[in-house]
């Protein structure tokens, strides 16, 4: 794997506020649907088939109302990513205050890593599109 | 019989001649908005104007890989101030069109309410965008082989790209236009922090528009989440 570990610093602890805070303004956005910023899906509207991402925000919505099955079934990967990551955010600043060493990836990923993470983006859209039924 | 022993090759880099190596090319000086050596207008507005003429090498002067206080504000306060000239003349624009349409019902109070709405929303719009879209961005940069300089380098980068938002002030063309030339100056922006190719850097940049919409964004969060702790932060 090209990830090395590297000592955690300061500027760790920032990077975590920061996309914290990005995450929450993105939060904040998807769920008050503020008008006109996010609307429907254009990929949808123009194609009829959902995109790559169709269902997050309902996920979102299914998760924080505890229906984790129902977030499973509007977009897996999505919700998985979203537990995933709320987990991430939650630990990330303890660990960087503990000084635990940081995954750092300096060099490009190996053609096999990102290939595998091609295709499971395109097993879940895959889903997606036939759970749909091109609906 | 003696002799001469055979002279090992000279490396590469070392002049025959006994002339120093060339020395490596100075780095580029430090955007203005990022040198506090400028008070703050004249450094917002230097940097405007080098991000507008000369994109490229107001690009090769952006830092790589550390904070993003500097470059936020930056973005927010052209976005910021972008929306509310819009806003504005929009307003107007449709006041007078309203005028020549009497017949047709329009609420002004509720207009001139989602458009203050909307601009307290534009700075924490433009933090989603630059961190969670810039996580989008950089996501695929990885999976097309590259963003060895960072998770950092590209959100600074998309938050510098947001330079042409000042240009929606003019009225009808002045939003394409803006977005047109942000995405340019992201596409290179990225393929000079990154060290990557235009072609990979313009995929990475255009397909999450084309393709995942507005709704990506929970997606990205997420897995930046996982990523957070600096992966390819590069220190």
């Amino acid at each position: 794997m090209p990830i090395a570990f590297r000592p955690a610093t300061r500027s760790d602890l920032s990077t975590v506020a920061w996309l914290a805070a990005g995450a929450a303004a993105s939060v904040v956005l998807a769920l008050k649907g503020v008008p006109g910023l996010i609307g429907g899906c254009p990929f949808h509207r123009a194609l009829g088939l959902p995109c790559p991402t169709c269902g997050t925000t309902r996920a979102l919505e299914a998760l924080l109302a505890g229906r984790w099955l129902p977030a499973l079934a509007l977009n897996p990967l999505a919700a998985i990513a979203l537990v995933l990551g709320a987990i991430a955010l939650l630990i990330a600043p303890l660990w960087v205050l503990r000084g635990w060493p940081v995954p750092s990836a300096r060099e490009p990923w190996p053609r096999s890593i990102r290939l595998g993470l091609l295709a499971i983006v395109l097993a879940n859209w895959a889903y997606l599109v036939v759970r749909d039924g091109g609906r | 019989m003696d002799q001469e022993a055979p002279r090992p090759p000279e490396p590469p880099w070392q002049w025959s001649s006994g002339e120093p190596p060339p020395a490596p090319p100075p780095p580029a000086p430090l955007l203005p908005w990022e040198s506090s050596e400028q008070p703050l207008l004249p450094s917002l507005l230097s940097t405007v104007q080098l991000m507008l003429r000369d994109g490229g090498d107001a690009m090769q002067r952006v830092k790589r890989g550390v904070g993003f206080a500097r470059p936020l504000a930056y973005a927010v306060l052209l976005s910021w101030l972008g929306a509310a000239i819009s806003a504005a003349y929009q307003l107007f624009l449709n006041q007078s069109l309203w005028r020549l349409l009497p017949g047709l019902s329009h609420d002004t109070h509720t207009e001139v309410v989602a458009r203050g709405f909307a601009l307290l929303f534009t700075p924490v719009a433009v933090a989603a965008s630059a961190f969670v879209g810039g996580g989008i961005t950089h996501l695929l940069l990885v999976l097309l082989g590259g963003g060895r300089s960072g998770y950092r380098s590209t959100v600074r980068v998309a938050c510098y790209a947001n330079t042409p938002a000042v240009l929606s002030v003019i009225p009808l063309v002045g939003p394409l236009v803006a977005l047109v030339w942000g995405i340019y100056l992201e596409v290179r922006g990225l393929a000079i922090a990154h060290e990557m190719p235009i072609g990979s850097v313009l995929i990475a940049v255009i397909l999450p528009a084309v393709v995942c919409c507005g709704c990506g964004v929970w997606f990205v969060a997420s897995v930046l989440g996982l990523a957070i702790l600096g992966l390819g932060s590069g220190g």
